[in-house]
């Protein structure tokens, strides 16, 4: 199991734009496929 | 690099990580957990809030869609609660290298904490039926919200609000700093002061977000 290379204080100045908060390996929920999703959630 | 992926990746991922939390609170400590959980809640304001809570609803209690408020979210799948226990539990008269070993995930989870609550606010729409917060609850969480999701059978369910779950969220921060012996982590006054000030001072926006 990877150990996550994080840092308190760099992590929590991203924090301050959301936005842009880097993310390794992201999941693409924002675009085409968020309809979809939640689609599918709210049918379960 | 942000990469599509299908519907099912991300229902699997969704699955693995509540799993994982679900096993050992200090998974989110892996790259993979914590890279899927801050992808959510980076994008908490585009999946709707009701769906995401559906399916962790459905996850946990097996296929049976209880109602989930947000303050449940934050305490299972989170599992800012589960690490606390564990770090106590590991609590040693003279010998402080078990407790002070959950020092990475603490601040993991705080710092989660203060992005879903970022994720929250921008969220702040209706998510359907769901248990308003019962102020103040404490280890009996689980029977009361199932209680209540019972006695709200047929009812017209009340839209969630970020602000139901602000006072229960400072209950839950108040108690990780009461409970934590801080200085056993976070040995040098600059650290401790880093991480209680930054809790402090995140208690502090929401408590002005409660008055204003």
């Amino acid at each position: 199991m990877p150990l996550v290379d994080f840092n308190l204080q760099e992590a929590l100045e991203q924090l301050s734009e959301p936005e842009t908060f880097p993310i390794q390996d992201e999941l693409d929920v924002s675009q085409s496929s968020a309809s979809e999703i939640n689609a599918v959630l709210n049918s379960a | 690099m942000t990469a599509a992926y299908s519907r099912e990746h991300v229902l699997r991922r969704y699955i693995g990580i509540v799993d994982a939390v679900a096993d050992s609170s200090d998974a989110i400590t892996s790259q993979q957990t914590f890279d899927m959980v801050a992808s959510l809640l980076k994008h908490g304001s585009t999946l709707q809030p009701a769906a995401l809570l559906k399916l962790l609803d459905c996850l946990q209690s097996g296929g049976t869609c209880r109602s989930l408020s947000l303050i449940d979210l934050i305490c299972r799948f989170i599992g800012l609660s589960a690490e606390l226990d564990a770090t106590v539990a590991d609590a040693h008269p003279s010998d402080h290298a078990g407790y002070r070993s959950h020092k990475l995930a603490l601040e993991m989870y705080a710092f989660t904490l203060r992005f879903f609550i970022l994720s929250a606010e921008k969220s702040t729409t209706s998510v359907g039926p769901s248990s308003p917060v019962k102020k103040g609850r404490g280890r009996g969480g689980k029977a009361a919200s199932t209680a209540t999701a019972r006695s709200k059978k047929g009812k017209e369910a009340k839209p969630w609000e970020w602000a139901d779950s602000v006072a229960p969220t400072l209950g839950l921060m108040g108690t990780v700093l009461h409970r934590l012996k801080t200085e056993r982590i976070w040995q040098t006054t600059q650290e401790r002061d880093g991480f209680v000030g930054r809790v402090l001072r995140f208690l502090c926006q929401i408590r002005k977000l409660t008055l204003d």
